[in-house]
């Protein structure tokens, strides 16, 4: 990957950008905008690809969550953070891998039906925070909730989803 | 383990640091602690953990038509379609300078060599042109900068050094202290060209600098003083 081969960028490209154009429209929820920062999301992993630690974890967690910042940036720059977390997290969505080298699919059943399953007055946090980018004390002047109840539900959230993902507190 | 009174504060922050949304302050606090912390480095990784398998959940979805085509190209940009044109301008602006420094060694011999110099330089409404060399952390030359005083006034820069490669950021600072970055400039392989106009008078120069990622070195031009024109 790092060696800028066009043909395994080009595969690489196919491989991941519905994932990659998928979770940054759900951030920013404008299809031009998404484009602009999926595009940027490829060409960074790309250009740093020399840098890449395989034992950090899979190509794919390490190119989402450069997306996911990238998008964050995006809509805190124009100002346009998404204001109900609700659409984005009924439709959160384990899918098939199509990749060849990654046996496991890309989210997990048990962790979707984990977070739905979750009192709302957690997930929405949760999503407010992981996928929206917002931290605590902005999601609770917007949900005119107490700064120490956000942080509480949010932690409690996250460890039911640990569990859920079989992650010890050990 | 007991957890200390820092441990509870930076347990309180784990979700926000997971997620990469601490503020910068906090964020710095807590950092110096998980250094140092066992159980609540644990903690940070398994929230993280969490996090990271989160974003997959959101749907795919299929981008707009030619999105592949677009990524490509930025994968490989314009570099190659320019680097033609900056060979060319390379060319002309070695041309240029050459002229330029017949100039200054000018005799009354030279007159001829004088008299095209300042043909060149009306062509723009230019009043000098000047070059100046990169010196590297050793002290060896690293590249070169020509910066030509007109309408437009313009810097065209030059580096060939080691054979590593990369994006150096290019930043002016005037005389009167101010910093101004500039853009950046592409080298591979050792090699790279690059150039834009100014809006600072060539004389009002102090340095331009390249400053690269960790493992490349920082390269600086040293303007000297105004030049009488």
């Amino acid at each position: 990957m790092a060696s800028g081969d066009a043909e395994a960028a080009a595969a690489f490209v196919r491989r991941f950008q519905a994932r990659v154009f998928g979770l940054a429209l759900s951030v920013v929820g404008d299809t031009g905008l998404a484009e602009e920062v999926a595009q940027e999301a490829f060409v960074r992993v790309w250009r740093h690809a020399a840098t890449y630690d395989p034992r950090r974890g899979r190509v794919a967690t390490w190119l989402l969550t450069i997306t996911r910042n990238l998008a964050v940036d995006a809509i805190r720059l124009r100002h346009k953070h998404r204001a109900d977390p609700e659409p984005l997290l009924r439709a959160l969505q384990p899918a098939a891998t199509e990749d060849p080298f990654e046996t496991d699919p890309y989210g997990s059943d048990q962790l979707r039906a984990g977070l739905q399953a979750l009192p709302l007055e957690q997930s929405r946090p949760i999503v407010m925070s992981v996928f929206y980018g917002l931290t605590a004390k902005e999601i609770a002047d917007r949900e005119g909730i107490p700064l120490g109840t956000v942080k509480t539900r949010i932690r409690r959230g996250l460890a039911k989803l640990r569990h859920e993902l079989g992650v010890s507190d050990d | 383990m007991t957890e200390t009174p820092e441990c509870a504060a930076v347990r309180e922050l784990i979700p926000e640091l997971a997620a990469g949304v601490a503020a910068g302050d906090e964020r710095a606090r807590a950092l110096r602690h998980l250094a140092t912390c066992t159980d609540c480095h644990r903690e940070l990784e398994a929230a993280a953990f969490v996090v990271d398998e989160l974003l997959p959940l959101a749907p795919a979805v299929e981008p707009p038509p030619g999105f592949e085509l677009k990524v490509l190209a930025a994968l490989n940009p314009p570099r190659r379609r320019w680097r033609g044109r900056l060979r060319l301008a390379a060319a002309f602006m070695v041309a240029v300078v050459l002229g330029g420094v017949g100039m200054w060694q000018v005799t009354a011999d030279d007159r001829r060599m004088a008299d095209s110099y300042r043909r060149t330089l009306a062509a723009a409404n230019g009043r000098y042109m000047t070059a100046k060399t990169f010196a590297a952390p050793d002290g060896s030359t690293a590249g070169r900068i020509f910066a030509y005083q007109g309408k437009p006034s313009w810097i065209f820069i030059t580096v060939q050094y080691g054979t590593t490669g990369g994006p150096y950021t290019v930043r002016l600072t005037t005389r009167d202290g101010r910093n101004e970055t500039l853009g950046t400039i592409m080298v591979q392989a050792g090699t790279g060209a690059w150039g834009r106009t100014i809006d600072v008078p060539v004389s009002g120069i102090a340095q331009v600098s390249l400053t690269g990622a960790d493992d490349l070195n920082y390269l600086i031009a040293g303007f000297g003083p105004p030049r009488s024109t």
